[in-house]
């Protein structure tokens, strides 16, 4: 299947790698220009004009944790208001045309509110890595906020 | 089913303490068991997701749904089904089984219909063949299952 995407970003982080299309809204910052400071369940800011750019650290099963390993934050919708950030172990570019992308539909619940957070995977011979839906991964993440405390 | 003169082809899919019958023509393939993807946020019925002819295809075990979970072994295999009615051409999904599914060809009249899982949520029948407690899948409702109509749909960027 084709995809509007000429790049996508393959993300490491809890010992997983996953995919997300790099969409003009995403923000990269290295974590020198983050503050290591503990809002709710965020786990860095970036102070930008006034406004509190929050990070969150994931772990496998993509939930909220206080610590790990991570370089850089990834920042979603970072050209509107809220811009939420992902904190990454290590990220890559890669060219759409090097991967081929297979839309699926996750079975099940949404997490999201009319979104399911994956919706393709990138295929391999006989492995396949999961591509977040940028929005529903940006709807998660800000879901977060507001929230105190772990272990949900 | 297939049906021609009452006969039905179908296969018996060992799935924890019981079997499935599902009609032959729903099934694309059956493979051997294969490194899965683990989706996240995932129910636990959804093992997760396979490479099947260069496609992404969930795989489900549902017995978890009256009993122990199949544990995947070497007799385990991997039945990949067509979309189910109503859905996108593309929704291939998958059942684990706990060993290899038997083909069988039945005699309509001479099945003993059972209530036994009347009111499982899951299966749309019970019946008694070759002395096994056999229920056929309400595909309805794994269609509820399985599908957030509240969701949009998949949207490549």
């Amino acid at each position: 299947m084709s995809s509007g995407a000429r790049h996508y970003l393959e993300l490491k982080f809890a010992g997983h790698t996953f995919l997300m299309p790099n969409t003009p809204d995403v923000s990269i910052e290295p974590r020198e220009n983050m503050q290591i400071e503990r809002r709710g369940r965020a786990a860095a800011i970036r102070s930008l004009q006034g406004v509190l750019w929050q990070a969150y650290i994931l772990d496998g099963d993509l939930r909220p944790v206080t610590d790990g390993v991570w370089t850089r934050a990834v920042f979603l919708n970072a050209r509107a208001k809220s811009p939420v950030g992902l904190l990454v172990d290590d990220l890559r570019l890669l060219p759409a045309d090097s991967l081929r992308i297979e839309a699926f539909t996750p079975l099940g619940p949404a997490p999201v509110s009319g979104q399911h957070l994956f919706h393709a995977a990138a295929m391999q011979a006989s492995t396949l890595t999961l591509v977040f839906a940028p929005t529903a991964l940006t709807a998660y993440l800000q879901a977060q906020e507001g929230a105190d405390g772990f272990g949900r | 089913m297939a049906l021609a003169d009452n006969r039905i082809h179908g296969l018996l899919l060992p799935v924890g303490d019981r079997f499935l019958l599902v009609p032959s023509a729903l099934v694309a393939e059956i493979s051997v068991f294969t490194t899965l993807t683990r989706l996240p946020l995932a129910p636990n019925w959804l093992l997760g997701v396979m490479s099947w002819r260069s496609r992404p295809v969930p795989v489900c075990d549902l017995a978890r749904f009256w009993g122990a979970p199949v544990v995947p072994g070497e007799k385990s295999r991997v039945v990949v089904f067509y979309p189910l009615p109503g859905r996108q051409p593309s929704e291939f999904f998958a059942l684990i089984t706990s060993a290899e599914p038997q083909s069988r060809i039945i005699d309509t009249p001479a099945v003993l219909l059972t209530d036994d899982d009347a009111v499982h949520p899951y299966l749309a029948v019970s019946l008694d063949l070759d002395s096994r407690r056999v229920g056929i899948p309400d595909l309805e409702a794994l269609k509820d299952l399985f599908y957030d109509d509240s969701a949009a749909p998949p949207v490549l960027f």
